[in-house]
């Protein structure tokens, strides 16, 4: 077994294809990496491992409830804090050289590849436990917007290139995706005592949830852009999925723009674009989903490490198998929007009849037109609604297992993981969490952690609060020092947590 | 724990916080490239429609440029001068008022009495003149040769004569025998009143017969109250009858003319003649057949008054010089006072008008002829006769003239004037100005004001001026005056005649000629003979004004914008009979034909100042902020002209801030298309490409540029003569190389 423990540990800390998913984020557990499948209890099992709803943690009491608990966390490859403070924050001037070899840095050499940012934000907004003898139940509502943004290297070089032929003149990606969801859960959860063996103890649980869909929108640009010989082409091929407020719009767009007498102005997009809180509160759509888990604990006196200092006291060791986010979200009432083209630009035809019919003879109108509208509306708006779409979301379903060693006050935790699949900062990719913590005076727990892998590079975290016999406060933060493969930042409340 | 732990554990939670990474404020520059195509390749034509660079459906354009069947664009225009009529031309007949004074002159007196019936004037009977008792001598009984004891007085009943101032002449004295015998003497004597007037005898006089015998009166005799003293003398004979009277059977006037009367005359006529004289000096009749068309005016008879003590009964005015259609002798104009009209005695008539309209006059000498016939009232009415006092010297008066006579036409010789082609505005005076808008004629080119304005140089080798005119005037006339081209940059050039051409002028005839203010000398001035019409009718002319005979090339290279025109019509400069009628017609039309047929001898220069705001290009303290930008122009030049662009970029104080291209840089040149002989662009014309470059120190004052100032120098072909197409043009495509530098921070 510490042969094992090293082994993941060090892995964790050599790859970075180890990652942390999307995960329930509490003050606790990010203050400790990001893990907790052997260690979160209570009402926040649900979501974690909900055989934990059976763990104590010392505690003498049998119930637990708690209001408006937040976790946000974000990240990504896209958010490469690194290889931004080294080009862009000390004032030099970006060339072409310089600008291709931060890009390489920032989203590598393959044009077709999309960099990603992501980010989560949770709201825990009630949960209660009761733990009995042999079981125990808990109810968790939890709030969460899922937001994925993908970007391949050709959208900078826009920015930083300009229309450079060096750059665009053999055609270069240029694509975008932007992933949305929010829902809510009501998650129930069950847990009891399965079985003892050999001094071990066996947990087995499951924590059904009511899934319930507000809103979700998804942008899937992908194009080609070759600016040479003073031509400039952009071949684009996208997809909107969306609705609420922002299908509505879209949709009255596509018929006033459809409607447009010949010669009058376009309609413009911004004045259709209109989203409210509605969109996010209102319940589209419903669906099922569950989490699962098992937690074995058992006495860790074996562990070589003296009864000393903070390490003094009773020694338990607990493993967590979970499977997180089993579920799917269909959208029945979404609309899709979808376009390709090409915009061929070769310079300004001058039509002197049509300039001074339409603008006055005011060619700087004209221009203004054509490329308002002859570009914009009539290219790159020029979209048409598919129909209703079934959309389907899955929810960021994980497998992890985790590990809690508990030497008196001190606890060092481990967990590992994988997504399995890429919804909103989940990343297939694997991860691993790693924490430790002191208790002071055994209220005062100091928490610190690492995370490696996933969405983002390595990110340290660190959290405190206070935890007394039936109230606790307790926030934590993550961040990472080096964002190479993307920065990671998260942050939690544990919000007010009651003990009876 | 111990405290050496607790520390290490805050120490470590600390150092992970600061090992975080943590984003810096942004701080970099892009350094972006566009490499565009602004403008695809456009073909401009010259002349044409909407994409064209002179836009012919744009305004009046259309009227002012023209193709010759070569396709050689012409500017060109034909205004009007609205110079209305010449009717100043027309001579101004003027007639002095003259006096018509028709004297009665002697009165005739013929009549004395208007009963000379059986009873005669007067008698004397049987025993006044003999002596003798009647009673005693009837029919048969002798009587013995004797005479008159005593003449015997015989007072005359003569109603018509109350007294007269004889003249001259004789009266007539007839006697009719009634005695009953002959008788061999009658001794007749006139008096007057008691004075002796003369003494007559009648010899023979047969009983039963009359006998008439004249006296003359003599001169200044005062015949008043007449009577005659009668004495007679018989031979012995038988009474051939009752003795009866010897009786004065007439008295009447034979050639006898009196000075003054009191009388009942008979009608008196009396007659006078003379001349209204038409003044010379502008218009002469020289030859017979010369005369003057009325078409209005009138005669005016001022005043005419019967001065007379007895009415005038018929008063006839003839002036054959003047006669209405068909103008005959016999259609001459006479004025008649009679009837109702007639001069009563004493009558005053004021201001009696006769329309002169469709008449002419014929006035050989400058003198329309009258005659006045008049004949006076018959006073004598038998016993209800009233005399009436008459003198010689009574007479009719009249005050006849002719006024606001206006011509329809004249055959003669009008003398030589000067009218003005122009209205004169009093408020300078009696100077006529070319820079009075009411005064000069204007005609404006509108749709040339942009060239004129910004260039200069190009010398258009085939540029004409001409006047057509159409007018019926049948006399000499000249037109001699300024012409004055004004560009849009405001300078002056006077069209002028060349020396030794009829169009130069060698002095100024007229002095109320200025320009600005300033008086236009001959060098100024140009002039120009008009065709006269043989007969009245309107013809055509035409005058052009070319290189030959003119400066009108260099008049119109200035490309002028306006042209201001006084001037003055001289008429019949010579003196020779012709012919004029109203109205004097002169419509001139001002053609300017100006072949874009060009030579620029050394470089034109077109400049011109646009408006071009580029405050929204981004400053040197702007984040971002150009830094370089090449223009480059692709074209195919069919133009036979070369040129070489400057820009400068003007705030709006109009001072440079950079140019393009700057001082010592390779010209901004676009090379003109070779042409053929006949200096037209070959099909293929100049391809080329030309490149307006600005650099970054230029680039960061672009954002200041508040107007571009455009300086272009043109130069023909070879700098020979090229002519140019209305398909002539340019096809040119734009591209636009930027180096953008963007700084966020």
């Amino acid at each position: 077994m510490k042969h094992l423990i090293i082994l993941f540990f060090l892995a964790a800390l050599t790859t970075g294809s180890l990652s942390a998913q999307s995960r329930l984020q509490t003050a606790t557990n990010l203050s400790l990496g990001g893990g907790g499948t052997a260690y979160m209890d209570s009402y926040d099992a649900n979501f974690l491992n909900p055989a934990n709803i059976m763990l104590r943690n010392d505690r003498k009491t049998k119930l637990s409830f708690g209001l408006v608990g937040l976790g946000v966390s974000a990240g990504g490859p896209l958010a490469n804090i690194k290889t931004y403070n080294k080009y862009l924050t000390t004032g030099q001037t970006l060339t072409t050289t310089l600008s291709t070899e931060m890009l390489d840095e920032w989203f590598g050499k393959d044009p077709e590849v999309s960099t990603s940012f992501g980010m989560e934000v949770g709201i825990l907004s009630f949960g209660s436990a009761f733990q009995g003898s042999n079981w125990a139940a808990s109810l968790a509502i939890r709030n969460r917007v899922l937001t994925n943004v993908g970007v391949s290297r050709g959208l900078p070089e826009v920015f930083f290139h300009g229309l450079d032929p060096a750059v665009f003149g053999n055609g270069r990606a240029v694509n975008m995706n932007v992933d949305v969801l929010a829902f809510t859960e009501v998650s129930l959860g069950y847990a009891r005592h399965v079985i003892d063996l050999n001094g071990m103890k066996f947990y087995a649980g499951i924590a059904p949830k009511i899934l319930m869909g507000h809103n979700t929108q998804r942008l899937d640009f992908n194009s080609t852009i070759t600016a040479n010989n003073g031509n400039f082409r952009h071949r684009y091929d996208y997809t909107i999925q969306t609705l609420g407020a922002l299908a509505d719009g879209l949709t009255d767009y596509a018929r006033d723009r459809d409607n447009t007498p010949a010669g009058a102005d376009k309609p413009e997009i911004g004045d259709y674009i209109e989203t409210g809180a509605s969109d996010f509160t209102g319940v589209q759509t419903t669906g099922l989903g569950f989490d699962l888990g098992a937690t074995m604990i058992m006495n860790a006196d074996f562990v070589p490490i003296p009864q000393w200092g903070p390490f003094k006291g009773a020694r338990q060791l607990t493993v967590g198998l979970s499977i997180t986010d089993i579920g799917k979200l269909n959208f029945s009432s979404a609309s899709q929007f979808s376009n390709n083209g090409e915009v061929f630009f070769s310079g300004f035809n001058y039509d002197k009849d049509l300039i001074d019919a339409q603008f006055d003879g005011d060619f700087g109108k004209y221009a203004e037109s054509v490329l308002k509208d002859s570009i914009g509306a009539d290219a790159y708006l020029d979209f048409n609604k598919d129909g209703s779409a079934k959309v389907g979301r899955a929810l960021p379903a994980t497998i992890n297992l985790g590990t809690h060693l508990k030497m008196g006050r001190f606890g060092l935790m481990l967990d590992i993981g994988k997504g399995l699949n890429d919804t909103g900062i989940n990343s297939t990719n694997m991860y691993m969490a790693l924490g430790t913590e002191y208790r002071l005076f055994g209220f005062w727990p100091l928490r610190m952690g690492l995370r490696a892998g996933g969405y983002s590079s390595t990110t340290y975290h660190f959290g405190t609060g206070l935890e007394f016999r039936n109230f606790e406060f307790s926030f934590g933060a993550a961040s990472s020092t080096s964002s190479e493969k993307g920065a990671g930042i998260s942050t939690a409340f544990s919000g007010l947590v009651f003990h009876f | 724990m111990k405290p050496i732990t607790k520390l290490f554990g805050v120490i470590a939670t600390v150092g992970l916080i600061a090992g975080c990474e943590i984003p810096s404020k942004p701080d970099f520059k892009t350094s972006q490239k566009v490499d565009v195509k602004i403008l695809n390749s456009t073909e401009f034509k010259f002349l044409g429609g909407k994409k064209a660079l002179i836009d012919t459906t744009k305004g009046d354009i259309a009227d002012f440029f023209s193709t010759d069947p070569n396709g050689v664009v012409s500017i060109s225009t034909t205004e009007d001068f609205d110079f209305g009529d010449l009717n100043d031309a027309i001579p101004v007949i003027s007639v002095a008022p003259t006096t018509v004074d028709a004297e009665v002159g002697p009165l005739k007196l013929n009549e004395f009495s208007s009963d000379s019936g059986p009873n005669g004037l007067g008698s004397a009977n049987f025993q006044q003149l003999t002596g003798l008792n009647p009673s005693l001598f009837p029919a048969g009984t002798p009587i013995l040769g004797a005479s008159s004891p005593n003449p015997v007085n015989i007072s005359l009943a003569t109603n018509y004569l109350v007294s007269a101032t004889i003249r001259e002449g004789s009266i007539l004295m007839t006697l009719n025998n009634k005695l009953g015998f002959n008788l061999s003497t009658v001794n007749m004597t006139l008096k007057s009143g008691n004075n002796v007037v003369g003494a007559i005898n009648f010899t023979n006089l047969l009983h039963n017969t009359q006998q008439t015998t004249s006296l003359v009166i003599p001169p200044n005799t005062v015949l008043q109250s007449i009577n005659v003293d009668v004495s007679i003398a018989w031979a012995t004979q038988n009474l051939q009858a009752q003795p009866n009277e010897l009786i004065v059977q007439n008295v009447a006037g034979d050639g006898l003319e009196a000075s003054q009367v009191v009388a009942a005359v008979g009608p008196q006529s009396f007659s006078t003649a003379g001349k209204i004289v038409v003044a010379e000096d502008q218009f002469l009749f020289t030859q017979a057949g010369d005369y003057i068309e009325v078409e209005s005016g009138t005669l005016d008879i001022n005043r005419i008054a019967n001065n007379m003590g007895l009415g005038i009964q018929s008063f006839v005015l003839s002036l054959p010089s003047i006669r209405r259609a068909p103008y005959g002798v016999g259609d001459s104009l006479v004025i008649r006072f009679e009837g109702a009209t007639a001069l009563t005695a004493g009558r005053v008539i004021e201001n009696f008008l006769v329309p002169l309209a469709n008449t002419r006059i014929i006035a050989p000498n400058n003198e329309v002829r009258y005659s006045v016939a008049a004949t006076t009232q018959d006073l004598r009415q038998g016993d209800n006769s009233t005399p009436a006092t008459i003198r010689a010297t009574d007479n009719v008066f009249a005050s006849v003239g002719i006024s606001n006579l206006a011509i329809r036409s004249a055959i003669g010789t009008i003398v030589t004037k000067s009218v003005e082609l122009n209205e004169d505005d009093p408020s300078n005076g009696t100077n006529i100005d070319l820079f009075n808008d009411n005064e000069a004629n204007l005609i404006t080119l509108d749709g040339i004001e942009d060239l004129s304005d910004k260039i200069e140089g190009l010398e258009f080798r085939d540029a004409r001026l001409s006047i057509s005119y159409q007018t019926n005037i049948g006399i000499s006339a000249k037109v001699v005056g300024s012409f004055v081209g004004v560009d849009a940059k405001g300078q002056l050039l006077y069209l002028t005649g060349k020396p030794g051409s009829p169009l130069h002028v060698a002095s100024n005839p007229f002095t109320n000629f200025t320009s600005k203010g300033v008086p236009i000398n001959a060098s100024q001035m140009i002039q120009f003979q008009l065709a006269t019409s043989p007969d009245g009718s309107m013809i055509s002319g035409s005058i052009d004004f070319n290189n030959t005979n003119s400066t009108i090339i260099d008049f119109l290279n200035k490309l002028p914008v306006e042209i201001r025109f006084i001037g003055k019509a001289v008429i019949n400069e010579n003196n020779q009979r012709g012919q004029i009628q109203s109205p004097v017609r002169f419509e001139p039309k001002i053609l300017v034909d100006i072949p874009l047929s060009i030579q620029t001898v050394s470089a034109a220069v077109y400049e011109d100042t646009l408006d071009v705001d580029l405050a929204d290009l981004p400053g040197p303290d702007d984040d971002r902020r150009l830094t370089n930008a090449t223009i480059t122009v692709s074209y195919v030049n069919r133009l036979p002209l070369e040129i070489n662009l400057n820009l400068d970029f003007l705030d709006d104080n109009f001072v440079v801030l950079t140019s393009s291209p700057r001082s010592g840089q390779a010209a901004t040149k676009l090379l003109a298309s070779p042409v053929d002989a006949n200096g037209f662009v070959l099909p293929a014309g100049r391809t080329g490409t030309m490149v307006i470059q600005l650099d970054r120190s230029q680039m960061d004052i672009l954002n200041r540029t508040r107007k571009i100032g455009l300086r272009t120098s043109l130069l023909t072909t070879d700098g020979g003569v090229v002519r140019i197409r209305a398909n002539d043009g340019f096809t040119m495509g734009l591209n636009g190389s930027f180096s953008i530098t963007t700084t966020v921070n």
